[in-house]
């Protein structure tokens, strides 16, 4: 019988022993804030374009954060959802075709002789790329655009494009092979389907 | 045994140089026998060259010259910008016709710019600047005149040479590169054969720049004549050994004769100046010795012509710039038999498609090949995991897992098996059984690593500059709102001292609040001062006595406005600081007024003071005038009393009223024809003075107006009793009307009196600013009409509004273009064209603005009719409309313009 006891104290020792380490770890080592939030923000493509139905993109990534779907984000494509789902340990899901589609990069240009001078777009941007006063002309510094399409709606003279980013000598890559090229036939089947 | 010195270094000298195997390698068939059976010769100078401004790594050069400029031979067209860069230099003498995009030397095929340089023949040269003693030089100069003088690695990645002499670490060992270890190429080998004092007098300025102890001269055994050349051109210089090595491809890439020369091996991610080793071509110290030596830039280069389809291979001295079908038809091409055509060697060069692109820097050889020579690649095949690749892959990669994570596009772990260190060598691919393009799967890895870490570094600067805005919004937002309250504080403040000053001294408040008491007492203190004995009321001024109708208005307002202040403070609910600073508003405009209207009624005492004699008749007869009407004014009055009440006296009354009557008419008679004489004393300025006071009075009803309108929406938002606010609304819109009815008389009267181009002007902005006010009102209505009609709300009304809006605005718009036509037309007809142009400019301009901004809203219609679901057909006239506009305003556009 004394036995018992003494197993049962023992273990109530540990215990308590063990739940103080517990409770001091957790008020010691307390996290600020949701550290996901700031991992997902990290792969979301900054541009900021609202397109996923939130306003910025740490907005989405909070909502990410607490639930919401992957594949909501247009500008990163299927490679950011890819990295996205990575980063959360969940499928990766094709993009959501109601938030928009994929394009490829693209600049806003402003055609410059049809400005009035309105600062609306200014107003639009969100990472301050566009140059310009009242009155005065306006102009888009295009390293720092992230193709938001935002301040095409606003312009009242509709003087703004979005462009595609035009490939140049300096950034084209070779692409992988074709997958035609890859036939999963030995050479000399293959030659016999050309002789047919 | 003691041998003299002498004879120790010739040993030492004779000793073969100890070298270390390569890692992998493969033995691909050489080639190269056939294009070193002749000399190197020049190429004849070509009808037109192409020069790419991008001919080397790093950034491209910009031109400074322009079109028809003469250029001499060595001149420099295009200067470097930035630190990894060169200029470009004429390679000979001639015009500058083009500088445009033109086909270059690019695996991708793609045009880039180019200065195109017609030749005239005369190969004249620059004034030439040699370095006549490079040893006195400084270093740093020295480097510059390398850098001025174009040279960039001629080996095959043209990176500029200046850059690698400026290293950041000590170097103690130069190595020439002779390798040459690709098949069909012989540019280096016939170079080092014919011009061996060249290279070695190149080789010793790069030590001298680099500081290097030693310099060892890398050759394969496979070039016999070019060892021998170089060791007697190396003969009694101790510090320069010629190594030799066995032919193994790819001995040649700089990582990998380190290996072979020195043994040490250049880490990942390392350079090789970090082991203080610097590796130079052959080629480039024949340039550096041109440039230093003779003054020469880079214009040159020996460019192997090699290949089945060629009849006459061998190597070419070319001019930067000439064309490869120029160069090929020098070697007798056989366009028949020419099948593939690359530049570069058969395992790391790339396919030209076009004959035009020119011979640049970095092109040691053009392979002319039969199709037996390349025949087309042998379809890909599934990996069988052999293992060949890992054996001959001079990096110690493992080419294999590179390949699954290329093609399954894992980047992470491409990274993780140190892809970049790939030298992109072609060794696996030309041993792989089951021809796989593997390099190709690397270099397309690696394009899409870079383009990722670009697009996260772009990321990265987006979000710090969407985060700075965000900030620098909140604190305007924060400082916005500071700023409101400290205002509400003081006008709080201020009311709190007004309601004060209201408890002790009531006269003081009386005064202030009622304008008709105030204006009796003044009236009554000017009476006393001036002793006049005309009537207080005639003696008013028309302008007195429109400063006075204002005065009594502002203050009605003010009124209005603090009792609905008093009644919201009682409520306790409602923007009490909003109503606040309306009523300082106020205050402070009825203070203005008063003021003016004081210095009004000040100013024509002194005035009739000054020239009596002028105006006494004129002010009397005024006088009596005004008395006469005053009497029968009263008498009128009286009779229609005595009417209303039906008494007897009736008769009486009405004879009194027919004798004031005459007296008064008679009186107006004589004070017009006075008046007639004395008027012209001062009409000129009177009319913009009152013009200038309507314009004022005519703002203050529309801001008026609009104020008693807020109230009303808000007083609507809250659901109280509107209908004493509607008909304030209504009277300040009706005075409102009246006054820019009265503006637009007077205003279109004194037009002609004043400055005739001014004054349309003035009036075309005027109709312009309401014009644009109209338009807003209407966007603003419509835009309320289909959040209405979204809700599902009663419209009728609101479609009211908006059809009002819309003829307001369209009258406006015609009124705009019938003032500014004329405006326009004026000026054309009566001045020279010259003056006329910038008016024409501003039509012009403004038909441009009008035209775009009817497009703009004809493309958002468009864009609202696709987006739109459901029922789209009230879009689809919107639609219509604003295509009507459009065109309209197109017609209007190229009327003006023809």
């Amino acid at each position: 019988m004394e036995i018992f006891l003494y197993a049962i104290a023992a273990l109530l020792v540990l215990a308590l022993v063990f739940g103080a380490i517990l409770g001091f770890a957790s008020v010691r080592f307390k996290v600020e804030g949701n550290p996901i939030v700031d991992q997902v923000n990290e792969l979301l493509p900054q541009t900021q374009c609202g397109q996923c139905g939130f306003p910025g993109c740490r907005p989405y990534a909070e909502a990410i954060a607490n639930g919401e779907s992957i594949n909501k984000c247009p500008p990163g494509g299927q490679t950011t959802i890819n990295s996205l789902a990575d980063l959360l340990d969940v499928e990766p899901e094709p993009l959501d075709a109601e938030n928009g589609v994929e394009k490829p990069p693209m600049v806003a240009v402003i055609r410059e002789d049809e400005c009035i001078g309105c600062t609306k777009c200014i107003q639009a941007c969100p990472v301050d790329a566009i140059l310009g006063a009242a009155k005065q002309m306006h102009t888009v510094m295009a390293d720092e655009c992230t193709g938001c399409d935002l301040c095409v709606e606003p312009c009242p003279v509709d003087c703004i494009d979005m462009k595609a980013i035009e490939v140049t000598t300096r950034t084209w890559s070779w692409e992988l092979p074709s997958k035609q090229s890859q036939a999963d036939l030995i050479a000399t089947d293959l030659r016999g389907e050309n002789a047919a | 045994m003691n041998l003299p010195l002498k004879d120790i270094t010739e040993t030492v000298q004779q000793a073969p140089h100890k070298t270390w195997p390569l890692t992998g390698g493969v033995h691909p068939e050489e080639n190269k026998h056939q294009s070193t059976s002749k000399p190197i010769s020049k190429a004849s100078i070509p009808a037109k060259l192409v020069l790419p401004l991008s001919q080397h790594a790093g950034a491209p050069a910009e031109a400074i010259v322009e079109v028809g400029d003469r250029v001499l031979k060595g001149q420099m067209v295009a200067k470097a910008i930035g630190f990894v860069s060169v200029p470009v230099h004429a390679p000979t003498s001639g015009v500058v016709t083009a500088i445009d995009d033109h086909s270059i030397p690019h695996p991708s095929g793609m045009n880039d710019t180019c200065i195109t340089i017609e030749t005239d023949g005369k190969d004249e040269w620059c004034e030439l600047k040699p370095v006549e003693d490079y040893l006195a030089v400084e270093p740093s100069e020295l480097v510059e005149h390398i850098r001025q003088s174009g040279i960039a690695g001629m080996g095959g990645a043209g990176f500029p040479t200046a850059v690698k002499l400026s290293p950041r670490s000590t170097i103690d060992t130069l190595i020439l590169n002779g390798t040459e270890c690709e098949p069909y190429i012989t540019a280096d080998d016939m170079l080092m054969r014919e011009r061996a004092d060249e290279i070695i007098s190149g080789a010793a300025i790069l030590m001298h720049l680099l500081k290097a102890k030693q310099c060892l001269i890398g050759i394969e055994d496979n070039k016999p004549e070019a060892v021998a050349a170089m060791k007697q051109a190396t003969a009694g210089n101790p510090s320069m050994t010629v190594a030799v090595f066995p032919t193994k491809y790819p001995s040649g890439g700089e990582k990998q004769l380190i290996q072979i020369l020195t043994g040490q091996e250049v880490p990942s991610g390392k350079l090789p100046s970090d082991l203080g080793i610097a590796v130079q071509n052959v080629g480039t110290a024949a340039a550096v010795h041109q440039a230093v030596n003779h003054g020469k830039p880079l214009i040159s280069r020996v460019t192997t012509l090699t290949g089945d389809a060629l009849g006459d291979k061998k190597n070419l001295e070319a001019l930067l710039g000439t064309s490869v079908g120029e160069l090929l038809k020098e070697a007798d091409v056989n366009g028949r038999q020419l099948n593939t055509l690359v530049m570069g060697g058969p395992m790391m060069g790339f396919t030209l498609d076009d004959m035009t692109v020119p011979v640049v820097k970095t092109t040691n050889c053009l392979i002319a090949g039969s199709s037996q020579e390349f025949p087309s690649s042998i379809p890909e095949q599934a990996c069988i995991r052999c293992g060949m690749c890992a054996e001959v892959c001079p990096s110690s990669l493992l080419p294999q897992q590179l390949y699954w994570h290329a093609k399954a596009e894992n980047f992470d772990q491409l990274k993780h098996h140190n892809l970049f260190d790939c030298i992109e060598c072609g060794a696996c691919s030309f041993v792989c059984p089951s021809s796989i393009p593997l390099v190709q799967y690397y270099r397309a890895s690696k394009g899409a690593i870079r383009t990722q870490e670009a697009k996260n570094a772009k990321a990265e600067r987006s979000k710090v500059r969407y985060e700075t805005r965000q900030a620098r919004l909140e604190q305007e937002q924060a400082e916005k709102e500071a700023k409101r309250k400290a205002n509400a504080k003081k006008a709080a403040a201020l009311k709190a001292a007004r309601e004060n000053k209201d408890d002790t001294s009531s006269t003081a408040a009386t005064a202030e609040v009622d304008p008709v008491k105030a204006a009796i007492e003044r009236a009554k203190a000017k009476k006393a001062a001036g002793g006049a004995s005309a009537p207080t009321k005639a003696a008013l001024s028309s302008e007195q006595k429109e400063l006075k109708i204002q005065l009594s208005l502002a203050n009605a307002q003010l009124k209005k406005t603090q009792r609905a202040l008093a009644q919201v403070e009682k409520s306790g609910e409602g923007d009490t600081a909003k109503l606040k600073s309306d009523v300082e508003m106020l205050q402070a405009q009825a203070d203005k007024l008063q003021k003016e209207f004081d210095k009004a009624s000040a100013a024509p005492a002194p005035e009739a003071a000054a020239k009596p004699a002028v105006s006494a008749d004129l002010k009397k007869l005024k006088v009596e005038s005004a008395m006469a009407k005053a009497a029968l004014k009263k008498a009128e009055r009286a009779l229609a009393t005595a009417l209303e009440e039906g008494s007897s006296e009736t008769d009486a009354l009405k004879q009194a009223v027919e004798e004031q009557r005459i007296k008064a008419e008679e009186l107006a008679k004589k004070l017009e024809a006075t008046s007639a004489e004395q008027t012209p004393a001062a009409p000129a300025q009177k009319p913009s003075a009152d013009d200038k006071k309507l314009k004022v009075e005519n703002a203050m009803a529309k801001a008026a107006l609009k104020k008693a309108e807020r109230a009303l929406a808000k007083a609507q938002e809250e659901g109280s009793d509107t209908a004493e606010l509607q008909k304030t609304v209504d009277e300040c819109r009706i005075k409102a009307e009246q006054m820019a009815a009265q503006l637009a008389a007077v205003s279109s009267e004194p037009a002609p009196a004043k400055a005739a181009p001014s004054k349309p002007a003035v009036d075309d902005k005027k109709l312009k600013v309401e014009n644009a006010m109209a338009k807003a009102a209407l966007k603003k209505a419509e835009r309320a009409l289909a959040k209405a009609q979204e809700e599902g709300a009663d419209t009728a009304e609101l479609q009211k509004t908006v059809d009002e809006c819309r003829t307001k605005a369209e009258q406006m718009a015609n009124q705009l273009a019938a003032a500014s036509a004329p405006a326009s037309e004026k000026p054309a007809a009566e001045k020279p064209v010259t003056e006329a142009k910038p008016a024409a400019d501003d039509q012009l301009k403004k038909l441009k603005i009008e035209n775009a901004m009817a497009k703009a809203a004809m493309k958002k219609a468009q864009r609202a009719v696709d987006n739109a679901d459901g029922d789209t057909s009230a879009l689809e006239t919107a639609l219509a409309e604003a295509k009507t506009k459009a065109e309209a305003a197109e017609k209007a556009l190229a009327e003006h313009l023809a």
